[in-house]
């Protein structure tokens, strides 16, 4: 699946003057920057930016074709970027690195050719899979990570990951060297935000997941028997239509696949025609697509402005010529032109980053009776009606659960299958909001 | 706004303190000084990693926080098993869930705590006494998304239709993370107490309510003793 490109940015010399622009920032100080600045003899920010930091930009789709370009016109040339996506053919009136000849390709392959080719000496590598299919080591070597992704799962994924990346001291002071900072882009039609999370010291992507506006979604019974806008016809062949035994289908309903043609295909003839028993207009198949796999209608000007903003901090962040972001900047192109920035908190008992991993010492022979009785006598954790879930399965649950796993309690960790820097999740409702402890095991030494 | 800058001077300062100190007393640096010399001596040099190095630093650190002696191999396998937020948060609603007088929940695997069902016995209303099974699946965006309810067994009612999907606003459109299984399972049983012919999924139940109510709730009963509507038999329930 993965196919890194070799260039060669060694050999490269740059044309006298290029960064004259980049330099003016480095080379002199200034209020608001937090650096030494560079000297022909020392140029270390330059050699940052350039040679040393790598950056992962994740999503070579609207925001990242920005991105990638933006990244590169600023100095930087070690950039990986992610994308488990082909280029279809309406992407290429906004996905500018993109061509007719490329449609079908794979988005982060084609991006990285046309920047490596068009910048001389930067260097991008393109994976075409999925963020899930990386390790932890592989997201280690990032100074910084940008992701322009059209999905809340993968950003939930993603920034989990990286609070979990960032090592906490005894204290609860997180190690800096760990932390990786995560530069948020997304758009929706004219509407925008950008944010900088970094890990543990600011709010996560988890913390405001509240905030997220729900998907668009109707009335199950008005989709059944009261459809009055195409959108209700084309959510009934989804949910009834594909379901329905009477309906002959060219596919296997239960693989239904909306990026397949003749799927498609069969969902909008499905859609046209109880929109016509309805009396219903306007289900046409682009329509039915967007409904489908929920696109939302995108603004080649709207990723523009977006892609910028996260830039420009990965700038700041990278050279320290300035402060960052802080650290919610939300831009509204409906009306005008409005752009809010504040302050996300980090939510008290977030379920990512308001979860504090602790390591407990203890031995394998310890029943989960006696580990339970410690862990509730010690003062740091304060429980009162603990659940211990670990490695996906129930260690001791409270409440529904309670008889199914009352039979735990005396098995010894070993029994349990608890191997050593295995995480046990501990919920408690004397635990406020989400909040579990995640508890690391170590085995003692003898 | 600094934070992040303040606490990495803060550190740059231990260490140097530390690092002085160990001169002075003549004992060999901790392995942990690795990045902490390197930012000591040259104060004057902007702090700069290659991403190898950082990577590098970055495991070391991490492993040996969590254990002094562990294999890579080991560490790598436990890192896969991260709890996922969809999972720890239905840890915690399971966990404080108080059921409603005639509800029962079963897991069918007790370990996959995303998927159950859910036993509905009214204790009041049309449909007193007579058992409704439920599956409901958490999904893994949860709880951005609702659970999933489908109603596995044949009822006539106002809300359900004959295939299982049931009409509840709290399960598509009123849906808010805030909420949670005990709220839909709450939602549930409102529906069997009041069913709302206003929000019709089985629009012949539910034109029937509205319109003549002694035939509706004749037809209720019909239907839960077993008997046929409109040529479709009901399974006896009570």
């Amino acid at each position: 699946m993965e196919t890194p490109m070799a260039t060669d940015a060694g050999q490269y010399q740059d044309i006298q003057g290029r960064w004259t622009d980049i330099e003016k920032i480095i080379n002199r100080g200034g209020p608001m920057a937090d650096f030494v600045p560079d000297t022909k003899e020392t140029p270390n920010i330059k050699n940052g930016i350039q040679n040393d930091f790598k950056i992962l930009v994740i999503g070579a789709g609207g925001l990242g074709c920005e991105l990638l370009k933006n990244l590169a016109l600023s100095g930087f040339r070690n950039i990986d970027v992610i994308d488990m996506d082909t280029i279809d053919v309406s992407n290429l009136n906004r996905q500018f690195l993109f061509r007719r000849k490329d449609v079908g390709k794979s988005k982060a392959e084609v991006a990285a050719a046309f920047i490596n080719q068009r910048v001389a000496g930067c260097k991008v590598t393109p994976y075409k899979c999925k963020i899930q299919d990386k390790d932890e080591d592989y997201y280690r070597q990032f100074k910084l990570i940008i992701a322009g992704l059209d999905s809340i799962e993968a950003r939930r994924w993603i920034n989990g990951l990286l609070v979990n990346l960032v090592v906490v001291d005894n204290e609860g002071n997180p190690e800096p060297d760990t932390i990786i900072p995560l530069i948020d882009g997304g758009t929706e039609g004219f509407k925008g935000q950008a944010r900088v999370i970094i890990p543990r010291m600011s709010s996560c992507f988890e913390c405001s997941l509240d905030a997220f506006p729900p998907q668009t979604t109707y009335a199950i019974c008005t989709i059944a028997n009261t459809p009055r806008v195409p959108e209700h016809c084309i959510q009934w062949a989804l949910i009834f239509g594909l379901e329905d035994k009477n309906l002959t289908k060219p596919f296997d309903p239960k693989k239904f696949d909306n990026d397949n043609p003749q799927h498609m295909t069969w969902l909008f003839e499905t859609a046209k025609k109880r929109a016509e028993d309805h009396n219903i207009n306007g289900v046409t198949y682009k329509l039915t697509q967007g409904v489908a796999k929920n696109i939302i209608p995108a603004i080649a000007s709207t990723n523009a402005i977006i892609a910028a903003s996260c830039c420009n901090e990965a700038f700041k962040i990278c050279t320290e010529s300035s402060g960052y972001l802080n650290n919610y900047m939300m831009y509204n192109g409906v009306n005008g032109v409005y752009t809010y920035t504040f302050e996300y908190e980090q939510k008290e008992g977030c379920a990512v980053c308001g979860t504090n991993i602790v390591t407990y010492e203890t031995e394998p022979t310890i029943t989960l009776s006696t580990f339970l009785e410690n862990i509730s006598q010690d003062p740091r954790f304060q429980l009162k009606k603990p659940s211990l879930r670990s490695n996906g399965r129930n260690l001791y649950m409270q409440g529904l659960l309670h008889e199914a796993t009352v039979k735990n309690l005396e098995k010894t960790f070993k029994e349990l299958n608890v191997s050593e820097a295995d995480e046990i999740n501990i919920t408690d409702p004397s635990l406020p909001g989400n909040l579990a402890i995640r508890m690391k095991i170590i085995y003692k030494k003898n | 706004m600094f934070r992040l800058k303040e606490l990495q001077k803060k550190q740059q300062q231990a260490a140097a303190a530390a690092a002085a100190s160990n001169t002075t007393n003549g004992t060999d640096a901790p392995a942990t000084t690795t990045t902490a010399a390197s930012n000591t001596t040259e104060p004057t040099e902007v702090k700069r990693q290659n991403s190898n190095d950082l990577k590098e630093i970055r495991k070391q650190k991490s492993k040996e926080s969590y254990f002094s002696l562990k294999s890579k191999q080991s560490s790598e396998a436990s890192s896969n098993k991260r709890a996922n937020p969809a999972e720890l948060r239905a840890q915690k609603d399971i966990d404080e869930m108080e059921l409603p007088i005639g509800c029962k929940v079963h897991f069918k695997d007790s370990d996959d705590i995303l998927n159950f069902q859910l036993d509905i016995i009214p204790s009041d209303g049309l449909y007193q006494g007579a058992t409704f099974k439920f599956s409901i699946n958490i999904p893994n965006t949860y709880p951005y998304d609702p659970p999933k309810v489908h109603c596995d067994t044949l009822v006539y009612h106002p809300n359900i239709d004959l295939q299982g999907h049931v009409c509840l606003n709290i399960l598509r459109q009123d849906w808010m993370p805030v909420l949670n299984i005990g709220t839909v399972i709450f939602g549930m049983m409102t529906l069997f107490l009041e069913p709302n012919p206003e929000d019709p999924l089985n629009i012949e139940a539910a034109q029937l309510m509205m319109d003549n109510r002694k035939n509706f709730e004749a037809n209720v009963k019909q239907s839960l003793r077993g008997g046929y509507i409109a040529n479709r038999q009901f399974p006896k329930l009570l």
